[in-house]
């Protein structure tokens, strides 16, 4: 290892959202000498993060909240120099943005500074979308929702009962609260957060969460099946406390559209006196229904719902075609070991339940250890002083690197998110990986994708998959059968 | 049909800019809203202010008691009911005390103006002969100072008040409270720009010898001048009242003539006519007290996040709020950016002060600029367009409106009312304030006119302190 050191530095009174900074931060990175990058405005949190990667002394107390951290580790001066010319140029940048956002009444783009204001500059129906950090997230959404703005919910940790009070003061004002961590949705055509480029069409989709909406969005639109709307309801919505009352929400809106024929739920499994007061709404709901609430078995019937097991299932119900049969891998030998890449929460999740593996919620590079590993690239510990996977995927090229080298893994599986919001190309991380690893052994273990997008992204789904598929990728319609090819080559049985 | 809930919304963004792109590009209506930490970072505080600490219902309550403050404040009705010595109605103004605009502050503190028109009131109340000897009587506590704010009282610029000066009585014709304003005394060498010569004596001694006792005397046998309906005509005449008191002034002067012409004659009555037709900010201490009567009413709620008063004193800038008590929140001043009238400039400028951001209080001054065209070129660029960007990011401080103040180049929108100091630290947008500059050597008198935004801090103060009460 190189001999590396430590800058540190803090500029106050600098805010800059997390993205930004991530951006900002991918940019440095690609510095020749320049090793691991944090720029992170100084929350107790984010400087505990920091702290855990070595980027930054635990005792250190002189930054506050709304001052810049930076801290990356270098080789030499000059890679520092241009760093640090790099972060300056960014930064004078984002100020020169900002002006012009301003000034620019014809982009289209119009610039606000309190909800009231807001709020008179769009007519009903109008939409917060609010992604600051989340300490502030929930009393933005209240503000919004006294406006009369229904909530897109980006934010995440947004304590619960911060949650149930958003919640219960929107549905006293018939608005809607979607989230918290609410990645995607689609309303009326406004494309909120993370999103692929749909067809309109007839299916209203109501998800926990972002992935699992957009892996079943993109399925269906490249099977021919376009989405009217897609509401996203936060991951704790179907829990005891908040009861699902936004779920709930999003039925009777779902009920009350005609562009919407059928609905599909991808959501938590949700608990027992929920969905105990949910069911006869759900038995007497005058569309198609047809939910998938992931960890749970299939038990909930009724009326026009009909519950699934897989995201393939979910999608194969609703797009009326068959499931897709998984490839035939060669079987894992023994003292080999699965190795689960994943930027998708969701498709993390689903992996977990069908091979009853649990997501690793431990270490930093859990891929090593001696035993079957899936991992959420995109969970929080993994993003510490880099962006999202789905946004930068060098991180988990890194981590596919080092899998593919390690003469203990038998099979690797992954996903490849695209859309608006993702990197341009993100298959090119996977490539490089096994590139690099092919010159280092003689054969590689078989690798499993799925890529979520579609042929409108702006990355083109087509282009992606062929490219995966020259260097020797298997690469599935849905999730679901490439868990299948796995536990087929895993010899069937589930692991610990 | 598709639901209308599901049909194409309005966006507004804030967070991540990454996501208009996308937005801007699907023809979607979008607005970005500019976020920053609030509160130097207390997320904790600015979570409870909005209820997002467990304390939802203590919220409500708030927000109830904030819809009772603005309707105490729209529906307060202030009429001029007399003119009088201001010792026959502030007692406490027989003995040696002068009040003085802002928060408290000492003789030794204050800048030019507010000591020049502290030394030339000692002269006048026959305190001291000299000037020397009223310096030395100020700066040793052998006259008394405070703020007019704690008597019922405003005054523009130094504002300093005392027993003999004639002082407006306007009364809240709802709930009977008054307030208290000396008389303008117009341009030139004047006591609230901190001039004390004989000019100026001569002014304040008429005030209080003929003109006082005239107007009282034509007031009260008009039985009062309701000063609402006065106002509100003003407004549809363009001004704002605080830099442009022009109609309002030649408006009282109608209203008030014809009492004057039956209760008074010969050079008495040519010189009140003549002086209340050449004073154009006449009117501004008459709806400085018709404000204070309106802040006033909000503030006797008791309760809620609204602001009920605004003043400084050369050096703070201090604000009321209707939930907070007496208490002022204050921050440093700032220093008025504006036009100077020729061979003065920015160096020769006061820093702001006067209790005249009573009208910026109650929704009028530069809180509805719009209304005056006039006097818009005060402002940055001057364009009216730029008079519309102002007024409607000062939409989002404010939780309520005056249907009764009408802005007529703005399609007859009602004018704002009710700043909240929530909404001021949630937004970071100030109320703007109208302002003449006075020159800082004090009696050289009014040197330019302009806008001031009061400091931040004192309204991150009052929510820090609001917070607290919300647990």
């Amino acid at each position: 290892m190189p001999n590396n050191r430590l800058y540190t530095k803090i500029i106050p009174n600098a805010y800059y959202d997390s993205v930004t900074l991530m951006r900002c931060a991918t940019q440095i990175q690609t510095i020749s000498g320049i090793g691991k990058v944090a720029l992170m405005m100084g929350t107790p949190a984010n400087q505990g993060l920091m702290a855990e990667q070595d980027l930054w002394d635990a005792h250190d107390h002189s930054a506050g909240p709304t001052d810049l951290c930076v801290s990356m580790t270098y080789e030499s001066d000059e890679a520092l120099a241009l760093a640090m010319k790099a972060l300056e140029d960014f930064m004078a940048g984002q100020e020169v943005h900002n002006t012009s956002r301003q000034a620019g009444s014809g982009s289209g783009l119009l610039a606000a500074h309190s909800w009231k204001e807001a709020a008179y500059l769009l007519e009903d129906p109008k939409i917060a979308a609010i992604s600051v950090p989340g300490a502030w997230a929930a009393a933005e959404a209240r503000q919004a929702l006294e406006e009369g703005f229904h909530v897109f919910l980006y934010s995440d940790n947004v304590p619960l009962d911060e949650e149930l009070a958003l919640k219960q003061y929107a549905r006293d004002r018939e608005l809607i609260v979607m989230g918290p961590d609410c990645g995607t949705a689609l309303i009326g055509g406004a494309p909120l957060g993370f999103i692929n480029r749909l067809s309109r069409g007839s299916v209203g989709i109501i998800a926990a969460s972002g992935t699992g909406a957009q892996e079943v969005s993109t399925a269906l639109d490249r099977a021919g099946v376009g989405v009217s709307s897609i509401i996203g309801i936060g991951s704790h919505d179907m829990t005891a406390q908040i009861g699902g009352i936004s779920f709930q929400t999003a039925l009777a809106w779902f009920r009350d559209d005609d562009s919407t024929e059928e609905v599909a739920i991808v959501a938590k499994p949700p608990d027992t006196g929920v969905l105990n007061q949910l069911r006869p709404v759900l038995q007497h709901y005058p569309k198609p229904l047809t939910a998938l609430f992931l960890g749970r078995d299939a038990t909930v019937h009724g009326g026009p719902l009909k519950t699934v097991n897989t995201i393939g299932a979910l999608i194969s119900a609703v797009s009326h075609t068959a499931m897709e049969t998984p490839p035939v891998l060669p079987r894992v030998e023994p003292e080999r070991y699965l190795r689960g890449l994943f930027v998708g929460g969701t498709l993390a999740i689903q992996a977990s339940v069908m091979l009853d593996i649990p997501v690793a919620n431990e270490g930093l590079t859990p891929w090593t250890a001696p035993q079957h590993v899936l991992v959420d690239l995109g969970d929080d510990r993994f993003t510490v002083g880099r962006p999202h996977p789905m946004i930068d995927g060098s991180g988990r090229g890194e981590a596919l690197k080092e899998v593919l080298m390690d003469p203990r893994t038998g099979i690797v599986v992954g996903d490849i998110v695209l859309g608006d919001g993702a990197e341009s190309d993100p298959v090119v991380h996977i490539l490089q990986a096994i590139k690099e690893a092919a010159t280092q052994r003689s054969s590689l273990p078989p690798i499993v994708f799925t890529v979520v997008g579609t042929r409108l992204d702006p990355q083109n789904y087509d282009s992606q998959v062929a490219r995966l598929q020259d260097a020797g990728v298997w690469v599935t319609q849905t999730s679901t059968a490439a868990i299948q090819a796995i536990q087929q080559a895993l010899g069937g049985q589930s692991h610990e | 049909m598709s639901n209308p809930l599901l049909q194409e919304p309005g966006v507004a963004n804030v967070g991540v800019d990454l996501f208009t792109a996308r937005l801007v590009e699907a023809g979607i209506r979008t607005v970005t809203r500019e976020w920053a930490p609030r509160l130097h970072g207390n997320a904790d505080a600015y979570r409870r202010l909005f209820g997002m600490d467990g304390n939802q219902e203590r919220v409500r309550a708030l927000e109830s008691a904030n819809t009772r403050v603005i309707e105490a404040m729209r529906s307060a009705d202030p009429v001029l009911v007399d003119v009088v010595p201001a010792h026959t109605v502030l007692p406490e103004l027989k003995d040696r005390l002068a009040l003085h605009a802002g928060p408290p502050l000492a003789f030794d503190q204050m800048t030019g103006p507010a000591q020049g028109a502290l030394i030339g009131v000692a002269q006048y109340e026959k305190w001291a002969k000299t000037p020397e000897e009223a310096r030395f009587l100020l700066m040793n506590g052998q006259i008394q100072l405070d703020s007019c704010h704690h008597h019922q009282a405003v005054g523009p610029m130094a504002g300093i008040t005392s027993g003999s000066m004639p002082v407006l009585v306007v009364q809240n014709a709802v709930s009977g409270r008054k307030a208290y304003c000396i008389l303008n005394e117009g341009i030139g060498p004047v006591l609230r720009f901190g001039a004390y010569n004989e000019e100026v004596y001569k002014r304040l001694n008429w005030f209080a010898d003929e003109l006082g006792p005239l107007l009282s005397a034509a007031i009260r046998h008009a039985g009062g001048i309701p000063l609402k309906p006065l106002m509100a005509k003003a407004l549809l005449m363009g001004d704002e009242m605080h830099q442009r008191n022009a109609a309002a002034s030649l408006l009282f002067l109608q209203a008030v003539l014809p009492h004057l012409v039956a209760t008074a004659t010969g050079e008495p009555l040519t010189r009140a006519v003549t002086f209340l037709g050449n004073t154009d900010q006449f009117f501004l201490n008459l709806a400085m007290a018709a404000g204070k009567t309106i802040g006033d009413a909000g503030q006797a709620v008791g309760a809620g996040s609204i602001v009920t008063a605004m003043s400084r004193n050369g050096v703070d800038f201090g604000l009321r709020v209707s939930g907070l008590g007496d208490v002022w929140w204050t921050g440093p001043v700032n220093r008025p950016q504006g036009m100077y009238f020729a061979g003065y400039g920015p160096d020769d400028g006061n820093p702001d002060i006067g209790d005249s951001a009573i009208m910026e209080t109650i929704g009028l001054g530069g809180m509805a600029l719009p209304a005056a065209p006039a006097v818009i070129g005060f402002v940055g660029s001057g364009s009216f367009e730029e008079a519309q960007m102002i007024f409607q990011s000062q939409r989002g401080i404010v939780a309520g409106t005056q249907p009764t103040f009408q802005i007529p180049a703005l399609d007859g929108q009602a004018a704002l009312m009710g700043i909240d100091v929530r909404l001021v630290v949630s937004s970071g947008v100030l109320p703007l304030i109208n302002t003449g500059i006075a020159h800082k050597v004090a009696g050289i008198g009014q040197i330019g006119a302009g806008t001031v935004s009061p400091p931040l801090v004192a309204f991150e103060r009052a929510a820090d302190a609001l917070a607290e009460t919300l647990i």
